[in-house]
């Protein structure tokens, strides 16, 4: 509107006349103003204006204020309506303007060097993590697309809820028999495709007398042939419809058949025999091409499931329907089936085969989960390791815009402050014709220019980066611009978007500038308290808000890991360690074992148990207290351990005795929750009375709370019994390490090789506990160290735009500078006279970004059952943190202002 | 044929300048058209109007002087040129015409 200033600075002058008078609808009046023809535009608005205030007086204001609009829009007609074409083009040649703004913009770019590498560097940051972040989620989002017909592909998955709690967990492991009766009763299924997974096993090869070795090979899984109908596998040898219909026979993926049989083709391979773990033959009866495309379908060996069905290999719990443990269940539904259908069939087959039954502990239900969210953790795959989180990559998303908004907001902020430098060039482009569509073009296109050199550099920079972070990329994402086409797709839209988002507001003011004013230099007379300023002010508020909140969400999920690490746990979790056995269901050789091991000097004492007192192995079941009063049911955690256990895991007895030592299950040990939940304050009261543990034991002591598990988890019922069958886990105490001395490693030796003496084909592999509780919080470290970097980038990219203000700042008041130190002002009044404005905005913000801290932080620790305080003190230290940088920039560069020489400031002009 | 052009809309509008006489501006136009006709005129079409005919040269303009209701917008004020008065007598010439070749039969059967 202003863009025709002649009319423009004639309107304010006069409209003080108006003061008496009623104003019509200010919107409406400047529309009419925007889209009428400039010379017939003044003496229609002096008609409007007349009927306006002669119907104020007759008709009241509201009405007046309709007619008005009416009469406005019906005035929009060709007729009235101005010219829309800024401009004709006098020659040919339309290039000409852009080669111009192109330049200027270049020669704009080069002379403020600083404030070009300040926005280029925050671009770029903003840009790097936006695409690597976009290489995650694109990775993530793009796992089994390649199946036929994918979206009818389901996973069966089950649902427990325990009937005493009501809480309910997920499940994705099925009852072995359950594939079969689904296969042949439920109708509307076009495939059924059970998997068992498979152990890690130890692989060899026999070649005349010479045997290879491959320890650990993993991907195992035990199947049939359609699976591989099912994923639309490529063959390149073997009869794919007959393939693993007789036991023992394997199909191996291209990669493996090279790995295991190097040097023979495809063919050659078929007929050749794997000895697994030294016992079982199989025999090599086909070869797939590898899947390249990504997938949950990452298995490498297939050996035919009827191998467990009919031979020795058969599980103990084969049969059992009431088991869930190593089989997933794929199906693939017929057009036209629904999923509740579906659901429906196998919850009622599962009923026929597993009568519900009051003693069992939990109501178990079917569900169907659909291939594409299997890559997920979630709710039925919460343990799962090397699954993608959705809510992890939400918050990447979140952090990839925030910083993105934040390199915009210094740009805008920075270009706004320097607006008045341009003012001139802007005065002149209008004077010669320019329109302002035209110069909002050239200052978006500068944007442009801009945003293309960062994310040149962006691009340059990635695959640095993502070797930088490997441990946190998912190792198969790749960055080749050539190959995916999606990528180039996405930073040419990320390069519109910035540039719009972040040139779009600058160049609004910068267009705006009326010639008239700038060319007398009045243009910037008012730039300190205008609305310029505030939304300058506003956008530095929000930025340091950002910032603030990382800060104090950092600090604080710190706080919780910190806590969760060192909380005492009621057990002894340094200096134990431990290994085991878990095939070895007999006693003898453990025995021997143990002794041994009690041997050797530097053990300070061994047990056998279970698992460890904390462990993420649950072994839980209802349980039944009967007194003459009452019949409490409870579900309880069982723990298996020898007399030794409590007292290597130094947990309180606080009441009774130990256990004795015991091959079968004797007397029982429970914990103090398990007792307040019988009804009982006092543990003595407890001692010599009985509860149904798979038969009546007797309660020989309580012992104090400690978790179980990590602390997400609240402590729960749990009883200790003996049991030597069960108990496969060598518990080690080790005896004090001086402080610099290898002694534990000499006593792990020692250990290794009292068990090669007893296990010899077994590898030797132990955990420390402290190490195990520290794995139950990757995700958390995980989090932490991503928190940060974001930090670390929205704090970097914060004071680079406070750096870039106070520049100008001590740039525009270089003068007033120089003559307050002429009339005797301190640098240190100078810098507490310049910073006071920036240091108002830091501690506003982080009055702002408290609450929201509090909220996100408070909602994170909500997953955690022992979770550490929200201090005050840790608000403080984030603000701190931000007033403590945000006041070494201001002072650093005010500083330097002050010091430049008075003969200097005071020439500036 | 179509020597002059000139709207029904079109020929009230010039009709109601030369009535005014000197007083033909925007909201004086306005006014007499909806006093002596009884039909509410919007700005929209009258200034469409007033603007066609300044383009056929049927009516000239002058800047006038600004009041306070106008907040210092000039009245802009009309009059009929030479041009406009042919084409008005040509449109009521036509239109005598036409009249009397109505057979009175015409009426006469109503």
């Amino acid at each position: 509107m202003e863009g025709y200033s002649k009319h423009s600075v004639r309107t304010e002058i006069k409209c003080g006349v108006m003061k008496n008078n009623a104003t019509p609808p200010r919107m409406f009046q400047r529309l009419f103003r925007w889209f009428c023809r400039p010379d017939i535009r003044d003496h229609i608005e002096g008609d409007l204006l007349e009927l306006y205030q002669e119907r104020v007086k007759t008709n009241g204001r509201r009405k007046a204020d309709i007619q008005f609009i009416t009469d406005v829009l019906q005035l929009i007609r060709p007729g009235i309506i101005r010219s829309f074409k800024p401009h004709y083009h006098i020659n040919q040649y339309r290039y000409g303007m852009f080669k111009n703004h192109l330049k200027s913009g270049w020669r704009n770019l080069m002379r403020h060097k600083t404030f070009t590498a300040i926005n280029v560097t925050g671009l770029s940051i903003g840009i790097c993590a936006a695409l690597i972040i976009f290489l995650v989620v694109q990775y993530d989002f793009s796992f089994d697309k390649f199946e036929k017909d994918n979206n009818s592909i389901y996973r069966v998955v089950e649902k427990y809820t325990l009937k005493v709690s009501g809480k309910n967990y997920g499940g994705s492991a099925m009852p072995d028999p359950l594939p079969a009766a689904v296969a042949k009763e439920v109708t509307g299924l076009d495939a059924v495709v059970a998997l068992t997974r498979g152990n890690t096993a130890k692989v060899s090869t026999q070649n005349g007398n010479k045997k290879t070795v491959f320890n650990d090979q993993e991907k195992i899984v035990f199947t049939n042939a359609s699976y591989f109908k099912l994923i639309g596998y490529n063959w390149l040898a073997g009869n794919a419809a007959t393939t693993l219909q007789q036991p023992y026979t394997a199909v191996l993926t291209a990669s493996n058949a090279r790995l295991y049989f190097p040097g023979l083709t495809a063919s050659d391979v078929i007929g050749k025999e794997l000895i697994f773990d030294d016992s079982v033959r199989f025999t090599v009866t086909g070869v797939v091409k590898d899947i390249t495309e990504n997938t949950v379908f990452n298995y490498k060996t297939f050996i035919s499931r009827v191998t467990l069905e009919t031979t020795s290999l058969k599980p103990w719990f084969w049969d059992r329907w009431n088991h869930a443990q190593q089989s997933l269940l794929f199906i693939k539904l017929a057009p036209g089936t629904t999923t509740a259908n579906i659901n429906t069939q196998i919850n009622r087959l599962f009923a026929k085969y597993n009568k519900p039954n009051n003693e069992d502990p939990e109501i178990r239900t079917f569900d169907l989960q659909p291939l594409r969210d299997t890559h997920f953790k979630g709710y039925y795959d919460s343990n799962s390791s090397g699954l993608a989180d959705k809510s992890i990559l939400n918050g990447l998303q979140a952090v990839a815009v925030f910083l993105l908004l934040l390199a915009c907001i210094n740009f805008i902020n920075l270009t706004t402050a320097q607006a008045s430098q341009r003012s001139k060039e802007i005065g002149i482009r209008k004077t010669m014709g320019s329109s302002r569509l035209q110069l909002m073009m050239q200052f978006i296109g500068e944007t442009f220019l801009l945003t293309v050199i960062a994310t040149s550099l962006s691009v340059a920079a990635t695959p640095f980066l993502l070797k930088a972070f490997a441990s946190f990329i998912p190792e198969a994402v790749r960055f080749n611009i050539i190959n995916q086409p999606g990528i180039l797709v996405f930073l040419l839209l990320l390069v519109i978007v910035v540039s719009v988002l972040a040139g779009l507001y600058p160049a609004v003011i910068l267009s705006s500038y009326k010639p008239v004013s700038v060319l007398k230099n009045q243009a910037n007379a008012d730039m300190g308290i205008s609305r310029k300023a505030w939304l300058r002010k506003g956008l530095t508020v929000s930025q340091f808000v950002i910032a603030q909140v990382f800060i104090i969400a950092t600090l604080l999920v710190s706080k919780q890991i910190n806590y969760s690490l060192n909380r005492n746990i009621g057990m002894k979790k340094d200096a134990v360690l431990y290994f085991g056995n878990y095939t070895d269901t007999s006693s003898a050789k453990k025995m021997v074992l143990l002794n041994s091991l009690k041997a050797i000097p530097g053990v300070a004492m061994a047990s056998l148990s279970m698992d460890p007192p904390s462990s993420n192995s649950s072994w839980i079941d209802a349980m039944k207290y009967e007194d003459n009063k009452k019949m409490v049911q409870t579900n309880v955690q069982v723990k298996i351990g020898d007399s030794n256990y409590i007292n290597l895991y130094q947990i309180k007895l606080l009441a009774g005795n130990n256990l004795m030592n015991n091959d079968t299950m004797g007397d029982l040990l429970i914990n103090e929750t398990y007792l307040h939940a019988l009804g009982f304050t006092d543990p003595h009261d407890i001692i010599g009375r009985y509860i149904n543990v798979y038969g009546n034991k007797r309660v020989a002591g309580v012992v104090q709370d400690f978790n179980q598990k990590s602390l997400h988890e609240t402590i729960m019922p749990l009883l200790i019994t003996g049991g030597i069958e069960s108990e496969h886990t060598f518990n080690i105490a080790l005896q004090p390490q001086p402080a610099g001395s290898t002694t534990w490693k000499r006593t792990i030796d020692q250990m290794q090789q009292a068990w090669k003496e007893v296990y010899p084909d077994k590898d030797f592999d132990y955990t420390f506990l402290d190490d195990a509780i520290a794995s139950y919080y990757t995700v958390e470290q995980n989090v932490s160290t991503l928190l940060m970097w974001s930090t670390g980038l929205t704090i970097f990219i914060s004071c680079l735009g406070l750096l870039g203000l106070v520049i100008y700042i001590t740039n525009q008041r270089t003068k007033e500078i120089g003559i307050r130190k002429v009339v005797g002002a301190t640098v240190s009044q100078l810098v507490a006279l310049l910073s006071k404005d920036f240091i108002k905005l830091v501690l506003v913000a982080f009055v702002i970004a408290v609450p929201f801290a509090w909220w996100a932080a408070n909602t994170w620790l909500q997953s955690f059952a022992y979770r550490t305080t929200l201090s005050w003190w840790v608000f403080a230290l984030g603000g701190s943190i931000m007033l403590v940088l945000a006041f070494i920039i201001l002072s650093v560069r005010i500083i330097k202002a002050a010091n430049v020489s008075l003969v200097k400031t005071l020439r500036t002009e | 044929m179509k020597k002059f052009q000139l709207g029904e809309f079109e020929e009230i509008v010039i009709l109601t300048i030369g009535v005014l006489y000197k007083e033909a501006y925007g909201v004086a136009i306005k006014k007499e058209i909806e006093k002596r006709l009884s039909r509410s005129v919007s700005m929209g079409a009258l200034h469409t109007a007033l603007v066609r005919l300044e383009d056929k040269e049927y009516i000239k303009s002058y800047d006038g002087e600004a009041t306070a209701e106008r907040a210092g917008r000039p009245k802009k004020y009309f009059q009929i040129t030479a041009l406009g008065k042919k084409a008005m007598e040509y449109s009521r010439d036509t239109r005598n015409e036409l009249w009397k070749a109505i057979p009175n039969i015409a009426f006469g059967l109503k």
